[in-house]
Formats: structure tokens, sequence, C-alpha cells
């Protein structure tokens, strides 16, 4: 359970969120939407301090390693395991165990051609999977339970992005995404929370949610 | 604020033009300027020849200033190229600059430079033999022990740390130094060879006799681990040359005039600059031992 | 909720899929490999013995100086410290300007080879040669040091303008003129990293300053070499704490308020003129530099077929005899010790990089790594080889270690600024993961095109380790100066400075495919 109460955060006195009174459970799926610059990221930044040894985190900026291949960008999603020699053996020389671990996580996210790949090399698109199974595999320790991404399927065609968000879905009991798409959000995900600058508007089921209600916090572009 | 920045220029602009008019010192009169090649004590060259200056302005009349050189090569150059007109020159270094200057001569050498000489210095607990202070072998034999050992030179153009020893080493050895030495090195310094030497870094090394002497005098180099090998036999060495035209520029007899201030140096405090006991008459011919010495080893053509 | 399970034993499995699983090597990575590997056979050719040394009783002095500074003369300091602040600012200034206009003419040929030729010779040598041509004054010390500087700025500056984002010069195009096109397109861009680089070479220029003692102005790196040279240690010490502390405090007396203030104080105060002799120029070219063994002969009237035949037969077995015993040992020594160096720089790097950096250390951690950082970048080489050998003898390892750490410090303190800038995702690794996964990889292409500028500058540097014994090409060229024999000099010179061109060719070539592959 990952809980903000009454809380406020920014630098000196301008505040990026006023407030914020939240509660997410475990086997929820939220959606965040809002403008940009209403404080989605820092929320989410927030959310994830609240507990980072159980959260795998998809940033905006990714936080890929653009001269490392698409194998060891994925592979580092295991670093937190503690086994230290066999992660340096593996940045030199990929283990057998370790390559087909990470293979059968690329296949879900469809990057499993382009393991050998240094990230530069990649699309916006093809970089945002790999992000993606870099968390994914993530999953795979049991203490990991929550997914948070910022736009994690933002450079992913509509069709391919659910499917993305289904895995993850599937992967991670709690999932919590900011995502600008309102259609996709109602679609998806069983509860919305709107934010408008630095504040919560709204916070419902995305059954009790109409695409009119979310206008009011997320234009369209 | 624009008006202070116009201010601010305009004074700047001031100082350039009042420094294009400072800048370019105004030396109408005829100075002579000597030098001296930075043979040991190199930091306090400049204190100790500044009184040089002063003593040779008294008792030549003219303005006489002193040019620092950090080589010895621009040393000879310096007075090739006519910016000094006097130079207290080392053995090989003042017959360098008179070979390159014709009508230049030597006219006046250091009491103990008529015969100087190089101490073969060793590492005593890396080079076996037998060595006492008091007396210091003058049989070339005794250099035997050094054969194959590391072995450091002073400066590349030291009569005494670089010219003499080598013609010994290959006099007695009749093979060049890289051969008879398993490695060979240029410390740039007497006092270095000698620190180097102490320490085990090299095992031997060529010094001035007086560099040795001043660091035994003072305790800076410990004898039981240094100690001296060989004593070369003596040569001609520190020299003061002057230039053939000065007499042109200064007047009939300048020469003399020099010559005569050079050897009447009695004060200490002067002749404690070289370091010499006195100054004697000295002439180009003193110095052909040096002229063979240096043709021979290839250092002059 | 069935989760991913760890898949070890996949269907992928087999001897023909272990080849398939290999990754192709990055090519900073391949291009280290490659240079890590040519100085392992390179170690063969090299001479590292480590002699016995008992160092102990010139270490004990050196420690106590370092705990007594003390120096005679306080007049004799300031005036120091003034000359050198003078000198470095001069110097630098001036080689901004000429560097900034080479830097424009850059993609011209013969312009880029001279600005090559210009800083292939150590500023040792050009004092050398410039107190020859144009007598011993500070004029010959400013210029020894502002050519090479020129040279140098010329690439940089132009490497800077090729960087710079074209976008906003293409945008202008055909609208504005080409003065403003350049300095709102182009210039704009590069001016931070420009004073940037400006304000590191002024350090380096402090260091050099050594070189002016050659033309006998008592600069701070005159009396300190002369100190180190004779193993006066207290005044050694204290001539190190005062360079430290001027390269140390450069922030505070060198930017963008006091820089023009400066330059001009220090211009107006220089003494341009001063003891420049001209007289000496004919005969400089017409007979020194002409290779001794036709000095002297009269050729008269003969034909010149016969003037040309009679100049070669006497010219091949001067040059034979230099080729065998001086340029070609000279050259494999250099190449020898330049590789071990450059390597063995690579090494110095990554170990003293991490305790600089906010990602590796705590601040007092910190403190101590950026302090050893600026004081091995500050002492000049020779005193680190002086130190070096003391401990292990004289071979080619004390010049291997000084200029590993020397070039290490500067490499490291460069990229130190450069990772503490990268912005990380928030769950990055920590300790060694971090720095092997995330850090490294990221500086790579940086750290590579750092490293390969300072194979050039390891080269030249090699010149100044004569002391130890070891024949390269610098000891030779060092050697014909002292012997006055320019025509030697010169020929050493040129073959050191086609020896660097090489290496310069090869190092841009590595750079320009990196530099390509990253974008």
């Amino acid at each position: 359970m990952l809980a903000l109460v009454d809380h406020f955060s920014g630098y000196q006195n301008r505040h990026v969120l006023r407030n914020i009174n939240l509660t997410i459970t475990e086997g929820e799926s939220v959606a965040v939407v809002g403008e940009s610059g209403a404080g989605k990221s820092t929320l989410l930044r927030q959310l994830y301090k609240l507990s980072p040894k159980t959260i795998a985190l998809c940033p905006q900026t990714l936080g890929l390693v653009p001269t490392l291949s698409a194998f060891h960008n994925i592979y580092m999603g295991q670093l937190h395991q503690r086994a230290p020699f066999r992660h340096l053996l593996n940045l030199c020389w990929p283990q057998t165990s370790a390559w087909n671990n990470v293979l059968s996580i690329a296949k879900h996210v469809g990057v499993q051609e382009l393991l050998r790949q240094p990230v530069s090399s990649l699309s916006g698109g093809q970089q945002q999977r790999v992000a993606l199974a870099r968390c994914l595999l993530q999953a795979q320790s049991e203490a990991v339970t929550t997914f948070i991404g910022d736009e994690p399927v933002s450079s992913v065609d509509q069709k391919h992005g659910g499917l993305l968000l289904e895995q993850l879905k599937e992967q991670f009991s709690t999932v919590i995404v900011a995502i600008h798409d309102r259609q996709f959000a109602l679609q998806h995900f069983d509860r919305v929370i709107g934010i408008q600058h630095g504040s919560v508007v709204f916070d419902e089921l995305s059954g009790n949610l109409t695409l009119q209600d979310l206008s009011a916090v997320c234009r369209e572009q | 604020m624009k008006r202070t920045d116009k201010n601010q220029s305009f004074v700047w602009v001031m100082l350039v033009v009042l420094g294009c008019f400072l800048s370019p010192a105004s030396q109408a009169a005829e100075t002579l300027v000597f030098t001296a090649i930075p043979d040991q004590d190199e930091s306090r060259l400049r204190a100790r020849f500044s009184i040089i200056a002063s003593y040779l302005q008294e008792q030549l009349g003219v303005d006489v200033r002193y040019l620092p050189v950090k080589s010895y090569g621009a040393a000879v150059t310096a007075f090739k190229n006519d910016q000094v007109q006097l130079a207290w020159f080392g053995g090989l270094s003042g017959v360098r600059a008179r070979s390159r200057v014709p009508g230049s001569s030597a006219i006046a050498q250091g009491y103990e430079d008529q015969f100087f000489t190089s101490y073969f210095i060793a590492n005593r607990q890396q080079v076996s033999f037998t060595a006492s202070p008091d007396i210091i072998p003058t049989s070339i034999s005794s250099l035997d022990v050094l054969k194959g050992v590391t072995f450091s030179f002073g400066s590349k153009g030291s009569t005494s740390g670089r010219l003499m020893p080598e013609f010994y080493v290959r006099k007695h050895f009749s093979s060049a130094p890289n051969d008879v030495f398993r490695r060979v090195g240029f410390s740039g310094d007497h006092s270095r060879t000698i620190a180097l030497v102490e320490s085990g870094a090299f095992q031997a090394g060529a010094v001035n006799y007086k560099v040795w002497e001043k660091a035994v005098a003072q305790g800076s180099v410990d004898t039981e681990k240094v100690a001296v090998v060989w004593k070369t036999p003596t040569y001609p060495d520190y020299q003061w040359t002057i230039r053939g035209d000065v007499d042109q520029r200064f007047g009939k007899g300048f020469t003399e005039k020099v010559t005569d201030a050079l050897l009447e140096m009695s004060e200490p405090a002067l002749l404690k600059a070289f370091p010499r006991k006195s100054f004697v008459p000295a002439h180009n011919d003193d110095y052909v031992p040096i002229v063979n010495v240096a043709k021979s080893v290839g250092l002059i053509d | 909720m069935p989760r991913l399970q760890k898949q070890e034993t996949g269907q992928e499995g087999g001897l023909s899929k272990r080849f398939f699983r290999k990754i192709p090597l990055s090519l900073p990575t391949k291009a280290t490999l490659m240079l890590i590997g040519v100085s392992i056979v390179c170690l063969f050719y090299a001479d590292v013995e480590v002699a016995m040394t008992s160092p102990w009783a010139e270490l004990q002095r050196l420690m106590l100086g370092a705990l007594t500074p003390s120096y005679p003369s306080m007049s004799e300091l300031f005036q120091a410290v003034v000359l050198t602040v003078q000198f470095a600012v001069v110097g630098v200034m001036v080689g901004v300007l000429f560097g900034f206009g080479f830097a424009c003419a850059y993609q011209w040929a013969p312009v880029r080879w001279f600005c090559a030729l210009t800083r292939a010779i150590h500023e040792l040598f050009w004092a050398l040669l410039l107190i020859a041509v144009i007598g011993v004054s500070p004029l010959a010390g400013l210029l020894a040091i502002a050519i090479p500087y020129s040279g140098i700025f010329a690439k940089v500056f132009y490497e800077m303008l090729l960087q710079a984002n074209p976008d906003p010069d293409w945008v202008l195009k055909e609208k504005a003129g080409v003065m403003s096109r350049f300095v709102y397109g182009r210039l704009a861009q590069m001016a931070p990293r420009m004073a940037r680089y400006i304000r590191y070479r002024l350090e380096c220029a402090l260091r050099s300053s050594a070189v002016l003692g050659f033309v006998g102005l008592p600069t701070l790196g005159y009396h300190l070499e002369s100190a180190v040279k004779e193993g006066h240690y207290s005044e050694a010490w204290l001539l190190m704490y005062v360079l430290l502390a001027l390269i140390g405090s450069k922030k505070w007396w060198f930017n963008r308020r006091t820089w023009l203030g400066l330059t001009v104080l220090a211009c107006v105060f220089f003494p341009f003129l001063d003891g420049v002799s001209l007289q000496n120029l004919g005969q400089f070219f017409t007979e020194e530099l002409v290779p001794s063994p036709l000095r002297d002969v009269a050729f008269g009237s003969d034909s010149f077929q016969s003037m040309f035949s009679s100049s070669a037969s006497l010219l091949l077995p001067w040059f034979q005899m230099l080729w065998f015993n001086e340029i070609l040992p000279g050259v494999i020594n250099t190449l020898v010790l330049t590789m071990l160096a450059l390597v063995a720089t690579w090494v110095c790097v990554l170990v003293l990089l991490p305790p600089q950096s906010m990602w590796f250390a705590g601040k007092n951690l910190r403190f101590v790594g950026q302090g050893v950082a600026l004081i091995v970048r500050s002492l000049p080489e020779i005193v680190l080889a002086f130190i070096v050998m003391l401990l292990v003898g004289p071979s080619m390892l004390p010049a291997i270690i000084a200029l590993a750490v020397h070039n290490g410090g500067v490499i490291s303190h460069l990229l130190q600024h450069q990772i503490d800038e990268l912005r990380l995702r928030e769950d990055h690794p920590k300790g060694l993961l971090l720095f092997c996964y995330e850090i490294m990889p990221r500086i790579s292409t940086q750290f590579m095109s750092f490293w390969l500028y300072r194979w050039e500058v390891i080269m030249r540097e090699t010149a100044i380790l004569g002391l130890l014994g070891i024949p390269t090409l610098g000891f030779y060229i060092d050697s014909a100066f002292e012997d006055i024999r320019y025509d030697k000099a010169l020929l050493l010179i040129l073959t050191a400075a086609a020896l660097n061109l090489f290496i310069e060719a090869l190092s841009g070539r590595l750079q320009k495919r990196l530099y390509n592959k990253h974008r």
C-alpha cells in the first residue's frame, strides 16, 4: 500500500504538489492524467520514494544507457540482486542463463531481435520497450510488486501500447501510470486520478468517469 | 550604468596608451652585459652575480648588467648573438662560444680552474670497492669496478660532469659510456647526481670536485653511503671569456680594463660567488686540451 | 496471476547459440582493447627494471621540506608570482587570438598542417629555438608558450565549431550576413565551452612557466625547477604550495569579471622588446640550420647537377649516422614509452575518478580525491618523475608513472565535471555496478576523446625525461641544443613532429569514428 498524507513538495516557496492525499492499495491499476507541468512526474517520483525496494520505475527519460546494448539495458533490472561478480562478468561476456532470461522478457515486449544493438541506434518506441523490459525483469523478484511508469508507452502506437500495458498489469499486482491519452486511461485502468496545478482534482473509478470529465484536466491536443 | 562602463573603458584605454610609452625601456647608453653558466646553486644565481655586476660597474665606469640564463646552450647562444659581451663559462662551453665568435678570448680563470678535476663517485652498498676518505685513488684502473653499473653524468654540456669523465671512460674502457655502463643518465646538476647516487637510483656518477667537497663539508651527503672511486687528472676549466669587439664599442683598452678588474677581485664576498680563491690570467691556448678532448669525444666538430 | 519465471534453461542453448549471444563490442571498448594490446607488445621492448634503492634519506629530506616550507626572499617570491601570472595570461591570450584566427581557416589543409607542426614541438624546444633566433628575451619565452598554444587552440576551437549544432546557422542562412550568422549561430553556442577551455589552458600555462626560466625570467616554475634539482626541498615545497594555491584559486582571480582587466594590465607591463636582437637572424638560417657537412663546402660555379650529387654524397653518411644512432632508437623509445604511459594513464583515470565524484564519494572523501587530483595535475612531470626515480631507480618506469599520474589527474578532473552533471534514473545501481553499467558507458566516448588527445601530449612530454637515461627523441633533441647543433636539432624536431602528426592523424581518425558512431 502506498499512501501520501497532506503531502507538499517543491522547492523554496514554489509548490509543485499541494496537499495531496492519496492511498493506492495492492492490486489496483491507476492512471494519472493532467496537462504537462501539472505535477504528474513529481507525484510519481514521490510515490516511488515511499517504497523503492518494491517498485519498478520507468521514468519519462527512460534512464537507458545509450552506448550499452539492449541486452545490457534490460539486464540492468537485475543489478539490485546480490551477485556483483556475475554482473561484471555479464557486462563483458553475457552468460547463457542471463541471456536466455533476458531473451524471454524481450519476447514479451517484442525487442528480441534487437538485443545486440546499442540502445542509441533504436527508435523512440523501441527504446521505450527496452525500458519496459528492464522493469519486467525486476518483476521476477518476489519483492517487486508495483510498476510506476511516466508515459511509458507514449511513443508506441495505440494497439501495441495497449498490449504492453496489459503485459505490465499481468506481471505487477499494482500498476501506476501517468498518461496523456484520455481514452486509454478509461479503457485500461481501474482508477483515474486527475491532477491540475499540483492538486488532485478528481480521483474516481474509471467506470464512473466520462471523456468529458477528463477533459477538464487534460485538454485535447 | 552605461556611463560607468564608458568611464571604465576610458581608463583602460589610457592605461594601454600609457603602457605603450613606458614599456620599451630606453637604453641609449652602452651597457656591458654578462652571463654565467648555471652550473650549481642555480637558485642563487641572481643574488650571486648582481654583486659582481655592481663591482664591475664601479671598476669599469660603464653600466654593467647580469643576464641570467638557465642552460649552457642559452649562455653560449647569448654570447654568440652579442647579447652578452662577457661570460663566465665552463671549459667546454667556453671553447664552444669562442669557436663561434672570432676574436673572442679567454681572459681570466679561477685559481682552482688551472687544475680542476672530476670525481667518480659510487654507492658503497651497490658497488664493492675500498675507499677511504683521506686517500682518493688516482690510478685509472680504479674505474674497473664501475663496469656494468648504472651511471649518471651531470648536465649534458658540463665539462666536469660530462666531458672529462666521458673522455676518461672512453680512454680506459676503449668504448662509449653506453657500452661500458648498463644505463647512462644525465641528472642535469652536480648536486642531483650526488643525491641520485646516495639513494642508489644510480649506482655511480661523475661530479665536479668542488661541489662534492662542499657537500661533504656541509654534511649534506652521507659518506658512509657514497664515496669517491677515482679522481681524474687535472684539466683547465671555468674561465671568463670576452668578445673581441668590445674595444671598438667601449673604447680602446677595454679588454685589459676588464681583465684587470677581474684579476684584482679580492673581496671574499665577491669571490664566494664563484666560489674561487682568486683569479689568474688565462689564454685561449690554455684550453687546447679541452678542444682536443671534446673533439675526440665528438662533442664538437 | 502468472508471474514471469526466471528462464535459465531455454530453448536457445546449444553451441551455435553461444556465438549468437556475443554482443559486438562498442567502439570505445574496441579501441581501448586495441591500445592495451599494442602496449602489451611494447612491454616486451620496454626497459622497466626496478633498481634496489635506499631512498629513505632523500625521501626524509623531501618530507621534511613538505613540513617546513620556507623561502629566503619574500620579495623574490612575490615577483615570481606576479611574473608567472603575467606570462601565463599574456601567453594564453596571444594564443587564443591567433588560435581563433587559425580555427576559422582550419578546413584549409596548409593551415591545419602548420598548426599541427606548431603544437608538435614542445614548449621547451620552442624556447631554445627562439632564443637562437631572436635572442635571450622575454619575448622568446612568451612566443614559446603562445606559438604551440595557438596551434592547440586552433584545433580545439575548430572542433567546437564543428560540434556546435548547425541548425541555428542553417535557419539563419539566406537571411543574415556571414558575420552575424557566425556570431549568433555558432559562436554563441561555443562561448561557454571556449571560456572553460581557456581557463583550463591558463592552468597549463602557469605550469609551463618553467620554460620561461630558460630565457632568464624568474617565474615560479624557474625557481621550483632549480630548487628540486638542487635538493632545496623546503623552498621547493613552498613554491609548490604557492603554485597550487595559484591554480586552485584561479576561478577567483581569472573569471568573467576580471579577465579583461588582467589581460590589459599584463600586456601593458610586458617588456615586449627587452633583449630582442635580430642580428643573428640571417646567420641562423643561412648557416646554423644548414647540415654541418655542407656548411664549409664552396660550390663555386659547378653545374646544378654536380652540386646536387656532391652534396648528396656528403649528406648521406651524415644522415645515415644520425638515423642509426639517434633517430631510429629515439623513435622506438618514444613510441614504446608513449604507448605504455597512455595505457597507464587509463588505469590512473579509473582509480582517480571515483573518489572525486558525488556518485561514489562522500564530502570528505571527495575533498581528498579532488585534492590529490589537483596536486598530481599541478606538479610538473619532471618533479614526479624525480620522486618516483628515487624509489624505483632509473628506467622507463618512473617516466611511465609520472606521465600516467599527471595525465590521469588531468583527465579525471575533466571527467568529474561531466559525470556529476549526469542525470540518472531514480533506481540506478550503486558502487561498482553504477560505475561499470551507468557511468562508464555514458562517458566512454568523452573519456576516449580526452584520452586520445592526451596521446599526443604524452608523446611531447616524453621529451623532458632525459634525466632518467631513456633516450627518447626529446632526449636527443635536448642534446643537440646543448651541443648547439641546430642542424641536427631541426632534423630531430621535424622527426618528432612527423611522429606527432602521425599519432594525431591516428587518434583523429579514431575520434572521428567514435563521434560519428555516437551521433
